[in-house]
């Protein structure tokens, strides 16, 4: 019997030095962001951009009136028409560079081209830049 | 009582009356026959006139109809009212015979013996009071009853009565006093009457009968051996006596002189009946009473519910329909008999079941055939269909027993319904070949029966497409050859030309509304022709809404729903646009009502749950548009709005609503918004500069909102209306208009 209880006695040594306590869970307070009530909505309507790819580089059209083809082995020239374009709808609709602008971009188109496009448009003032999603939208309305 | 106080001085100036005219000569056999006669006149119409309440309430210890019982009470009365004065002049008479002093006294009524008569029926004149004061007792109530009834117990000591007569009542008010409750106490009173076994007397078996009456253990052995002892006395043809034994078995299980004794069936009938009704409210009794009831004794309950012809039996057979023992022909017919006025759709059912089994009903009803009954319920299921089309299967199938059951051998009215109901909710197609078939007999119903195959044509033809075309030209055609002779031809070329119409509405065009507005001033007669709905079709089809509506609003108060439809789609038309009419309309509160109206008036064509919920959402926007800024009924329209739109606050509509209300009671920033919330929605997806008439409704009401914040600037405002305009095509222009405002 002396043995055991010597053994025991070891054992439970043992584990009352290696013993870790945990740091019991939710002491710290934190709280979560919560969902904003009101939403936002630009009273100024947004200038429609769309990009489309197509064989050899891809298309822009600007508030579909004008498409301008940009491309892929002379993208500096084709994105400098863009921007032309582009000042000259501006001033036609009586917009500010900082109103906002909606981009619709087909599955297709490269990402670096849709960059590319973006880059400008913030190089020219646009700081309200939108992506289309009517169709999310709507699926909050029935 | 009020009419005991009449009465009573009545009664006395009658007597003065009397006692004048005798004053000049002396009564003689006639006036003595004469109030004898009446007397026994009285008394026996009151015993004829109640022999149903009477047993009814021997059979049942008491009244269980408390209207009965207070009829019963009246008749009572006035009988006891009657004999009271017959006695009282009896007695006058008396008097002036005995004070009669002359010579010939003896000449007059000794020997004639009209004294003695006289005496003996002024005795059983008060004899009979004696016994209508029972009844008069029997059926009062509270300490009413307990006086009448002590006061006919000591009229029962008069010994000028007949003894065992006057020992029965006595006991019986006793009885009905409550003075005795025990059964074998009240046997024992009546043991010298019974112990003299004369089954010449009467009253021997009344008293026996009163007995088993009361007695809680009647067996059937019993009352068969009495019946055998009446049936070889000199009583055997005594109604009431017979009528009191049969009472008696239905006490029992036993049916066997339910069946010997049919003359008083009508009466046994009642009996159950009303018994039944009586315990139907409560349901332990009427479940035990219900085991306890025979399909016999049931059908002897419908057979006097025939005889009554009312509905206050309707939910006792109706409950007994559901009942497998029950469904018999004539619980059938009693219980479509008393639910015709109450709830008819039922009626026409249990008339085809009934039709269907006559056969079990032959004995007791032999005088009607099943047809007869099916005609009923084809008759009534017409009607109900003809008032509103949601009965269609259950007219059809009335008519289709019917149909049946007369072998197909209709007259042409009954096979053209048949043939009409058919085609509209049962077998299209068998209703389409029986159509055809008598358009092509050349009978009576034959342009009725055309016009029928063009509706079913329209109901299954495309708007616009050929089909609908060849159709409306063979309408065309099918109207030119109508000749009018009668009012029949008349009205079904009117119907014609109204489907015509409609057809023409549909195709749309102005070239279409004309003609139908050429139609509408030519028609001779408007019968069966929708004028109003019809011009206010074409008035809309040619652009003229403001007037539409206002023609349809003067059919809106009308009942029925002959425009129903035509005024939901003027509705939705009109919704459409609602903002456009503004200017257009010499008043738009009024323009406004009217449309109201024409919407109250248009859910009468609309059924499901989704355009129940639609008609609120207009009737809702509507009084939110007519409110003007009045805050009260803007407050009362938002609690409703709130209400209605509950569970479905995103709704687009309600939206719109809730929006319009916002902006009315001021509060731009949320206004702003919910309707741009909206314009995003109706926001086709991708890229456009091309947008419909809601959205542009949206955005017009968000930019005015938002015009109207304070910290809005009006140089921002029309800088954002610029953009606008110079970004998208296709601009309408009440929008554009409206926009324009706003710089």
């Amino acid at each position: 019997m002396t043995p055991m209880i010597d053994v025991i006695f070891l054992l439970l040594t043992f584990f009352l030095l290696t013993a870790n306590f945990r740091v019991p869970e939710d002491f710290l307070p934190v709280r979560l962001p919560e969902q904003s009530q009101t939403q936002s909505f630009s009273v100024i309507e947004p200038l429609g951009i769309s990009i489309s790819d197509s064989k050899s580089g891809f298309i822009i059209n600007i508030a579909n009136a004008e498409s301008i083809s940009v491309e892929a082995d002379n993208l500096d020239k084709g994105l400098a028409v863009f921007a032309e374009r582009l000042r000259s709808t501006i001033e036609s609709q009586s917009r500010r560079p900082d109103d906002p602008v909606e981009i619709g971009c087909s599955d297709m188109v490269k990402w670096d081209y849709l960059v590319k496009v973006y880059s400008i448009l913030n190089a020219m003032g646009a700081d309200n830049i939108t992506f289309n999603l009517a169709g999310n939208l709507s699926d909050e309305v029935n | 009582m009020k009419l005991i106080r009449l009465t009573a001085p009545l009664s006395i100036l009658f007597c003065l009356f009397a006692g004048l005219c005798f004053a000049g000569q002396l009564p003689d056999k006639n006036d003595i026959d004469h109030l004898s006669d009446e007397s026994l006149k009285a008394f026996n119409s009151f015993m004829a006139e109640t022999v149903v309440e009477r047993t009814g309430y021997e059979f049942n210890g008491a009244f269980t109809d408390q209207m009965l019982r207070q009829d019963f009470l009246l008749i009572a009365e006035k009988c006891s009212v009657k004999l009271g004065e017959i006695i009282l002049m009896q007695q006058a008479i008396r008097k002036r015979i005995e004070e009669y002093t002359g010579l010939d006294w003896e000449q007059l009524y000794g020997v004639t013996g009209l004294w003695r008569k006289l005496v003996a029926e002024t005795t059983a004149s008060r004899w009979r009071k004696c016994r209508i004061d029972y009844y008069v007792a029997i059926s009062s109530t509270g300490q009413q009853k307990t006086t009448r009834l002590a006061a006919v117990i000591k009229q029962t000591s008069d010994e000028s009565f007949p003894k065992k007569d006057r020992r029965l009542l006595g006991v019986k008010s006793q009885w009905a006093a409550g003075g005795i409750r025990d059964f074998k106490q009240t046997a024992a009173k009546l043991d010298p009457i019974m112990s003299t076994g004369n089954f010449n007397e009467r009253v021997y078996f009344e008293t026996v009968l009163f007995i088993l009456q009361i007695s809680p253990h009647t067996n059937t052995g019993q009352i068969y051996a009495i019946a055998e002892t009446l049936k070889n006395s000199r009583f055997m043809n005594d109604f009431e006596l017979s009528l009191k034994l049969v009472a008696c078995e239905l006490k029992t299980p036993g049916e066997k002189l339910l069946k010997e004794l049919p003359k008083t069936s009508n009466i046994t009938g009642r009996l159950i009946l009303d018994r039944l009704n009586a315990n139907q409210k409560n349901s332990d009794s009427f479940l035990t009473m219900i085991n306890s009831t025979s399909p016999f004794r049931a059908e002897l309950a419908g057979l006097a519910a025939l005889s009554d012809e009312s509905s206050k039996y309707a939910e006792l057979f109706g409950r007994l329909c559901e009942i497998e023992k029950f469904r018999r022909g004539i619980v059938f017919l009693a219980a479509a008999e008393s639910n015709k006025k109450v709830n008819p759709a039922k009626a026409v059912d249990y008339y085809s079941r009934a039709a269907m089994k006559t056969d079990q009903f032959k004995a007791l009803l032999p005088n009607i055939s099943a047809d007869r009954i099916a005609l009923k319920g084809a008759q009534l299921g017409w009607q109900l269909y003809y008032n509103d089309t949601n009965y269609c299967p259950v007219a059809e199938k009335a008519i289709s027993v019917y149909w049946r059951l007369s072998g197909n051998k209709t007259d042409q009215q009954m096979e053209f319904l048949y043939a009409k109901i058919l085609n509209q909710c049962a077998d299209a197609e068998k209703g389409r070949q029986l159509l055809q078939k008598i358009s092509g007999d050349k009978g009576l119903y034959a342009n009725a029966a055309r016009l029928e195959l063009f509706y079913d044509r329209a109901k299954n033809t495309e708007p616009k497409s050929p089909d609908a075309v060849l159709l409306k030209n063979e309408l065309k055609l099918f109207i030119d050859t109508i000749a009018v002779k009668g009012q029949q031809e008349q009205s079904i070329k009117n119907d014609a030309l109204d489907l015509y119409c409609k057809i023409l509405l549909e195709e749309g065009g102005k070239e279409n509304s004309t003609e139908v507005m050429q139609i509408i001033e030519n028609i001779p007669q408007t019968d069966g022709f929708d004028t109003a709905g019809l011009k206010a079709a074409a008035l809309a089809e040619s652009g003229e809404i403001v007037k539409a509506v206002s023609v349809m609003a003067t059919i809106a108060d009308d009942s029925g729903c002959k425009s129903g439809v035509l005024a939901a789609a003027l509705v939705s038309q009109v919704m459409a646009k609602i903002d456009e009419f503004e200017g257009k309309s010499a008043s738009f509160t009024d323009f406004l009502s009217n449309c109201q109206r024409v919407a109250n008036y248009a859910k009468c064509s609309i059924s499901g749950a989704e355009e129940v919920a639609e008609y609120k959402k207009i009737e809702v926007e509507l009084a939110i548009i007519k409110a003007g800024d009045d805050a009260n009924k803007l407050a009362k329209l938002q609690s409703l709005l709130n209400e209605y739109s509950r569970g479905n606050e995103t709704d687009i509509d309600w939206l719109r609503c809730r929006g319009r209300l916002y902006l009315k009671q001021k509060r731009f920033s949320e206004a702003f918004s919910i309707f741009q919330r909206i314009a995003t929605a109706r926001k086709q997806p991708g890229i456009s500069t091309i947008r419909d008439d809601k959205w542009w409704r949206a955005r017009y009401y968000a930019l005015l909102s938002w015009s109207k914040l304070p910290q809005t600037k009006q140089t921002e405002v029309t800088r954002a209306i610029d953009v606008l305009l110079n970004s998208m095509k296709q601009i309408p222009s009440f929008w554009e208009e409206k926009l324009n405002e706003l710089r």
